[in-house]
């Protein structure tokens, strides 16, 4: 039975680097930035990495984890200041950052991955990119809200 | 839009699929930790004789005598030293001890001895596992270092195991469904989902507000104020349905019957036998009254919006840009060739100015009167527009959009033109229509391009002035004036043809990665829908871009406006530019 938990975690993996791939291609084009939907996705990536981290039981030192997310939250600040928002046919639009992106989703597939393998040192080095990416797009996605904010009509 | 939510179906619609969204994420997520619930009882699993229960550990059941026969690694294995091979005997579940009950930690094997090569491991005894050895657990070897054993130490902290296949796949499958979720919605994430949902929570938090408010303000005129306009608003929708589909259409039908009272103010009133354009006038005077439109000094007839109203052109698309207009009004003389973008325009005649060239608009865009009533308003944004933006190199507008003190003027950019007669086999439409252009019959009836007889021209039964063909630009009557009162050029002859000619074509999309002769086409041509307010019949017919903008500048500053003396309270608004309002707009957030 567990080598077939094995085996679907590993399509699990696969499944989620999929998605990934298909969220880049629905991001690469310029898209409206609705606020709600920025405070959606920054709540969504909080609660599927502690979701995720919860079900697995998957442990990073706390150190390790708090200082990979204030960092995530560094640079994914800094990258939103450079996403250039513009007026488009009464909508305000940008372009996301497929980068952070590619890691968020990829670390997911990562995570997944090293699960499999029964060993807590391959968990919690999966996990440490997690956090890194889940600290980006949480703080990605709150300086755009703000910044959206601020976008009058 | 504002009013459906606020009669709660639309917004109580899109709400309902987030709600239902939400739900389907938390069955997930309680699903997921039932599963794992399952297993992971309360009572700490029962390991099999020769192994003891660690909840700590990767494994769950460590073996006992483990130190006899080597040690224990990080999670629990009970493992050789290095050097050593481990001689593993298999657990025996058949003989008297229940699995389910250290299901899932059951361990395979038990380690019995430790060896060197070239010895080798008892018969009974197998080198590995059956579960190590499985091709689908490849450990690499370095794990069981003891650097490996120290960075897991540092990195896992305290109290860390390895997460069992189950755990793993517990979190593999929320995290996967919860991504592909994201994905699922961001398919849905269109403009009008989202907008409509952040509206309706605006809309939401507003009304709660504002009962909040009316609970604690004593001020009664100011609840009179508000309940006015409701009734206002049922008022004219009872009157739109007691005359007739025309006007019950939309509020074209309005402006038609008003411009037939002036065409036809020494005629008999056959069509208007029972009084409904006083009818109109009154309500529109109290209407005005009850939305208070801002006071703008100097300029005594001013409004702070005007919409004329009428058919609109390519209902959210855009027509032209700030930069665009620019381009056509210096070709059309309106303005001074060195007019630099940015610069002041002068007032017009609604007391409104602002700057031209702005990063936007020119879109039409279908809005919702307090009535519940569809229209389509544009915005001439490129004329008069207070405030502006960054610039940003790519020329895509600015990074940071901060309208400021922007003014919205929206006007119809097209008035109805007589429908052509040839080719298309449709009939004309009656009423007001009866005057043929001078050189086209069928020409529609655009602003002239000096400054004709501003305002929609097609009303009055004046005979359109403008357009291609049309009369050559009148001396007397000069074009809009330019920025800091400079002297516009005389318009250059219109030199597109902008005769209707019914046809069926999609609309040109935008302006963007247009070559110059694909962009040239599209000053001259774009799709404009007309609907006669009468009859309800509608049909396409290309006009000059220019010749929408002219008419746009002429219903702005046409007519002999001059910006610098304004015109004391006597000078009559043209009787063609429709009804005045201020109440739908104002907010330009709701709206644009």
């Amino acid at each position: 039975m567990d080598q077939l938990f094995r085996i679907l975690n590993y399509v699990c993996s696969g499944v989620a680097l999929i998605f990934t791939v298909l969220m880049l291609l629905s991001y690469r084009k310029e898209r409206p930035f609705q606020p709600l939907s920025l405070l959606f996705s920054a709540a969504l990536s909080l609660i599927m990495m502690f979701s995720f981290v919860w079900l697995t039981g998957a442990r990073l030192s706390i150190y390790i984890a708090v200082g990979l997310f204030v960092f995530g939250l560094l640079i994914g600040g800094l990258r939103a200041f450079f996403v250039k928002l513009y007026r488009r046919e009464d909508r305000v639009v940008g372009k996301y950052s497929l980068l952070s992106l590619l890691g968020w989703g990829g670390s997911y597939a990562l995570a997944i991955l090293m699960n499999s393998f029964d060993a807590a040192v391959l968990a919690s080095l999966g996990l440490a990119p997690l956090v890194l990416a889940t600290g980006t797009q949480v703080s990605m996605n709150g300086v755009l809200f703000v910044r959206r904010l601020f976008v009058r009509k | 839009m504002a009013a459906d939510r606020r009669s709660g179906s639309s917004g109580v619609m899109k709400r309902t699929r987030l709600y239902w969204l939400m739900f389907g994420l938390t069955i997930i997520l309680i699903s997921s930790i039932w599963v794992q619930r399952t297993y992971a009882q309360d009572g700490a699993p029962v390991c099999p004789p020769g192994f003891y229960w660690d909840r700590l550990s990767g494994v769950g059941c460590v073996q006992e005598d483990c130190f006899a026969v080597g040690y224990l690694n990080y999670d629990g294995h009970c493992v050789c030293l290095e050097g050593y091979q481990g001689c593993y005997e298999p657990i025996n579940y058949d003989i008297g001890f229940d699995p389910n009950l250290c299901y899932p930690f059951c361990p395979y094997s038990k380690l019995i001895s430790c060896i060197q090569a070239p010895a080798v491991c008892p018969s009974f005894a197998a080198p590995l596992s059956a579960d190590e050895s499985s091709p689908w657990n490849f450990l690499p070897p370095f794990l069981d270092s003891e650097i490996a054993q120290n960075l897991s130490r540092v990195f896992t902290g305290p109290n860390a195991h390895a997460p069992t296949p189950r755990e793993a796949l517990t979190g593999a499958t929320v995290a996967t469904a919860l991504l592909g979720s994201w994905v699922a919605l961001d398919w849905l994430r269109d403009q009008e989902f989202w907008q409509d949902m952040w509206d309706g929570i605006q809309d939401d938090l507003r009304a709660q507000f504002n009962k909040l408010v009316a609970g604690t303000k004593l001020e009664v005129g100011k609840k009179v104020a508000e309940q006015e306009a409701p009734k206002l608003s049922d008022r004219l929708d009872a009157l739109a349905e007691k005359y007739g589909s025309a006007a019950s259409k939309d509020m074209m039908g309005l402006d038609k019957a008003d411009k037939k009272k002036d065409q036809k103010k020494d005629e008999k009133k056959v069509a208007d036998p029972d009084g409904f354009d006083e009818d109109v006038d009154k309500l529109a005077d109290e209407f005005l009254k009850v939305t208070d439109p801002p006071k703008i000094e100097n300029v005594p007839q001013a409004k702070a919006r005007r919409t004329v109203w009428g058919t609109l052109v390519n209902a959210k698309s855009k027509i032209f840009d700030g930069d665009e207009a620019m381009i056509i009004l210096k070709e059309l003389g309106k303005l001074d060739q060195n007019t630099p973008r940015d610069a002041k325009i002068p007032m017009t005649r609604e007391g409104l100015d602002g700057k031209i060239g702005t990063p936007d608009g020119g879109g039409a865009k279908e809005i919702v009167l307090p009535s519940g009533r569809k229209i389509i308003v544009t915005k001439i944004e490129a004329i008069g527009f207070e405030g502006g933006g960054k610039d940003v190199p790519d020329g895509h507008g600015p990074s940071e959009i901060d309208f400021g003190k922007g003014v919205v003027i929206t006007a119809q950019v097209a008035e109805l033109p007589e429908k052509p007669q040839a080719p298309a086999p449709k009939p004309a439409p009656s009423g007001g229509k009866s005057a043929p252009a001078p050189s086209q019959g069928s020409a529609p009836p655009s602003g002239g391009p000096s400054g004709q007889p501003s305002g929609p021209p097609s009303a009055g039964g004046q005979a359109p002035s403008g357009g291609p063909g049309g009369s050559p630009p009148a001396g007397d009557q000069a074009p809009g004036p330019g920025p800091s009162g400079q002297t516009p050029q005389p318009p250059p002859p219109p030199a597109d043809s902008d005769q209707g000619e019914v046809i069926e074509v999609p609309p040109p999309e935008g302006t963007g990665g247009k070559s110059p002769e694909e962009y040239e086409k599209w000053l001259n041509e774009t799709l404009v829908t007309y609907v006669d307010p009468e009859t309800g019949e509608s049909w396409k017919m290309r006009r000059s871009t220019r010749d929408l903008l002219e008419e746009a500048w002429d219903l702005l500053y046409g007519d002999g406006w001059d910006p610098n003396q304004p015109t004391p309270p006597d000078h009559p608004t043209p009787p063609d530019q429709g009804m005045i309002i201020s109440d739908e707009i104002d907010s330009p957030d709701e709206n644009f």
